[in-house]
C-alpha cells in the first residue's frame, strides 16, 4: 500500500525554478483533482485495454503464476490511485518549494558556492517536504477510500472490494474486520508521518532525551 | 455574512486591484450551473426517465446531444437533471457540517481549557476513521437516500471545519475588540455570533468551497458503489457506474457525466482559490 510517489517533487522543482512548466503543472493538477479516482480508472481501461489491448482490464494474477502477469494486473489500479495524490502533492510541494527557494538559507547556500544540485536537494527540498508529509498522511485516508472504489472498478480482489461486498450483503463480521484493519493501517500511517518529520527536520525531536 | 466578503471584493475593485481571474471564471461557471440546475425541468429536451426503446445506444446527434443510454434515455437531459442532485448534495452536506462544526469551533476557541479539550478530543476520535469508511458504514446499515448521503458526508466534515474555526477564533481572541466586548460584559452568545463569527466568516467561505467539492466527489463515489442515490435517479456517479458496462461500444454514457462532474468541481475550486487570493493577497499567483 505504501507506494512511493516521487514524481510530485521533480515536478515541483521545475515549477519552483519558474518556467512555463509551472503553468502546465497547475492546469494538469486541476484536472487531476477534479475527478474521482474511479473515473480515471474507467478512462484508463478504455484507453489501455479496449483501444490498445496493452494491459489486462481487470482481475488479479497470482505471483506464483509468473511475475509479469502479477505486475500487469497491478499497473492500472496503482496508476489510478496515484494520479489524485500526484496532483495534490504537486500543488503543495510547488508552493512550499517556491517559498523555500526565496528563503535566506538558500541564498546563503548559493553564496557559499554550493553546487545547485546540493542547494536544491539538501537545503530547499528538505524544508519544503514537511507540509507534503502532513498531507500525504492525511491523504492516506483518502487512499483507503480510493482503494474501495478502484478495486471495484478493476475487479481487484483486495480488502476494499471485500468491504464493499460485505456492506452490500450486510455481512457484519467481515465488515467489522475489514474496517478494523483499514482503520488500524490508517492510524499507523499517521504515526509514521509524525516520525518522518523528525527525519526530515532534525529540529523536531520526540521524547525527553534531546540529542 | 456573505456581505462582508462582497465588501472585501468591492473594496478591492475600488482600490483598482483586479479581482483574481480564478474568482471571475469560477463564479461565472458556478452561477451558470445554478441556473441550469434551477431550470432543468424546462430546458431539458426530454424527461430524465423517458425511454426511447428504438434509439438505445444512439451516439451523440442533433436529437440526442450526448447520445442515449441502454434504455434509450437522453444522456444530455439526464446530465441537466443530475446537476440538481449534485448541487443539492454538495450544498446541503456543507451546510450541515458548517451548522455543527462552526459553533463547536467557536466555543472551543472562545472557552479554551477543559471545554476546548473535550470538544477537540471528540473530534479527533472522528478523524481516526478513514473518511470514506465512516460514510459507507453510516449508509450501509440503513436504506440509502439523497438526504442521508448528505447528512453522512456533512457529519464527516464537521471535524475539519471545527478545527479551522477554532484556530481562527484562537487567533482573534487576542484582539482588542474582544477585550472591549468583555469589558462591556457581553453575553456568550453575543460574543460568539456578533464578535467572533463575522471575523471568522471569510476564512470559512474558502473552507466551505473546499467542502462542496469534497462532498460532490464523495457523493459520486458513493453512488458509483451503489450506496448513494438509487436508480432511476439521474445522478452523475450512478450514470458513470451504469455506463461502465457499455464503455467499449457506447463510451458517451459514462464519459459525459464525468465531464459534467469535472466542470462542476473545477468551477467550485476556482471560486475557492479566487476567494483565498482576495483574502490573502500575499498568496497571489501561487
Amino acid at each position: 500500500m505504501g507506494r512511493l510517489r516521487p514524481i510530485g517533487h521533480p515536478g515541483a522543482l521545475v515549477a519552483g525554478g519558474g518556467c512555463g512548466f509551472g503553468l502546465v503543472a497547475s492546469v494538469l493538477t486541476y484536472f487531476g483533482v477534479s475527478l474521482p479516482e474511479f473515473y480515471w480508472g474507467l478512462v484508463f481501461i478504455l484507453v489501455f485495454c479496449s483501444t490498445f489491448h496493452l494491459l489486462p482490464s481487470s482481475g488479479y494474477a497470482n505471483l506464483s503464476d509468473g511475475f509479469g502477469g502479477f505486475v500487469a494486473h497491478l499497473v492500472l489500479p496503482v496508476a489510478t490511485l496515484t494520479l489524485a495524490f500526484l496532483a495534490h502533492v504537486t500543488r503543495l510541494t510547488r508552493s512550499s518549494m517556491i517559498e523555500a527557494l526565496e528563503s535566506m538559507y538558500v541564498k546563503v547556500a548559493r553564496a557559499r558556492g554550493l553546487p545547485e544540485r546540493l542547494v536544491i536537494l539538501r537545503h530547499a527540498l528538505r524544508n519544503a517536504l514537511i507540509p507534503s508529509i502532513t498531507v500525504l498522511a492525511q491523504d492516506f485516508g483518502f487512499l483507503i477510500g480510493g482503494i474501495v472504489a478502484v478495486e471495484t472498478v478493476f475487479a481487484y480482489p483486495g480488502l476494499g472490494r471485500l468491504l464493499v461486498e460485505a456492506l452490500q450483503r450486510q455481512d457484519l463480521p467481515v465488515m467489522q474486520a475489514a474496517i478494523l484493519v483499514l482503520t488500524g493501517v490508517y492510524c499507523l500511517a499517521n504515526l509514521a508521518a509524525d516520525l518522518l518529520y523528525a527525519v526530515v527536520n532534525p529540529r523536531i525531536r520526540y521524547g525527553g532525551s534531546v540529542g | 455574512m456573505a456581505a462582508r466578503l462582497a465588501e472585501l471584493a468591492a473594496a478591492q475593485v475600488l482600490r483598482h486591484q483586479r479581482l483574481p481571474a480564478a474568482l471571475i471564471v469560477g463564479g461565472v461557471l458556478v452561477i451558470a450551473l445554478i441556473v441550469i440546475a434551477a431550470l432543468a425541468q424546462w430546458i431539458a429536451p426530454y424527461p430524465y426517465d423517458q425511454m426511447h426503446i428504438r434509439d438505445r445506444f444512439s451516439p451523440p446527434s442533433v436529437h440526442y446531444l450526448a447520445g442515449t443510454d441502454e434504455y434509450g434515455r437522453d444522456v444530455f437531459s439526464r446530465l441537466l437533471y443530475g446537476s440538481q442532485l449534485s448541487l443539492v448534495l454538495g450544498v446541503s452536506a456543507t451546510l450541515i457540517s458548517m451548522g455543527i462544526g462552526v459553533p463547536l469551533g467557536l466555543i472551543a476557541g472562545y472557552r479554551r481549557g477543559a471545554t476546548d479539550e473535550l470538544i477537540m478530543r471528540m473530534l479527533d476520535l472522528m478523524l481516526a476513521f478513514p473518511p470514506i469508511l465512516l460514510v459507507l458504514l453510516i449508509l450501509a446499515v440503513t436504506p440509502p437516500s439523497l438526504m442521508k448521503t448528505a447528512i453522512a458526508i456533512g457529519v464527516l466534515a464537521v471535524a475539519p471545519i471545527a478545527r479551522v474555526t477554532r484556530s481562527v477564533a484562537l487567533d482573534l481572541m487576542s484582539g482588542e475588540f474582544i477585550e472591549a466586548a468583555r469589558a462591556r460584559g457581553e453575553r456568550l452568545h453575543y460574543m460568539l455570533m456578533r464578535e467572533l463569527l463575522p471575523n471568522v466568516w471569510p476564512v470559512l467561505m474558502v473552507e466551505a468551497s473546499l467542502r462542496v467539492v469534497f462532498a460532490v466527489l464523495l457523493g459520486a463515489v458513493l453512488s458509483f458503489l451503489g450506496f448513494g442515490v438509487q436508480p432511476p435517479a439521474a445522478d452523475w456517479g450512478l450514470m458513470i457506474s451504469n455506463g461502465r458496462a457499455f464503455a467499449d461500444t457506447a463510451p458517451w454514457i459514462s464519459l459525459a457525466p464525468g465531464i459534467a462532474l469535472s466542470i462542476t468541481v473545477i468551477a467550485v475550486s476556482l471560486v475557492g482559490d479566487g476567494l483565498r487570493e482576495v483574502l490573502d493577497p500575499k498568496l497571489g499567483g501561487r
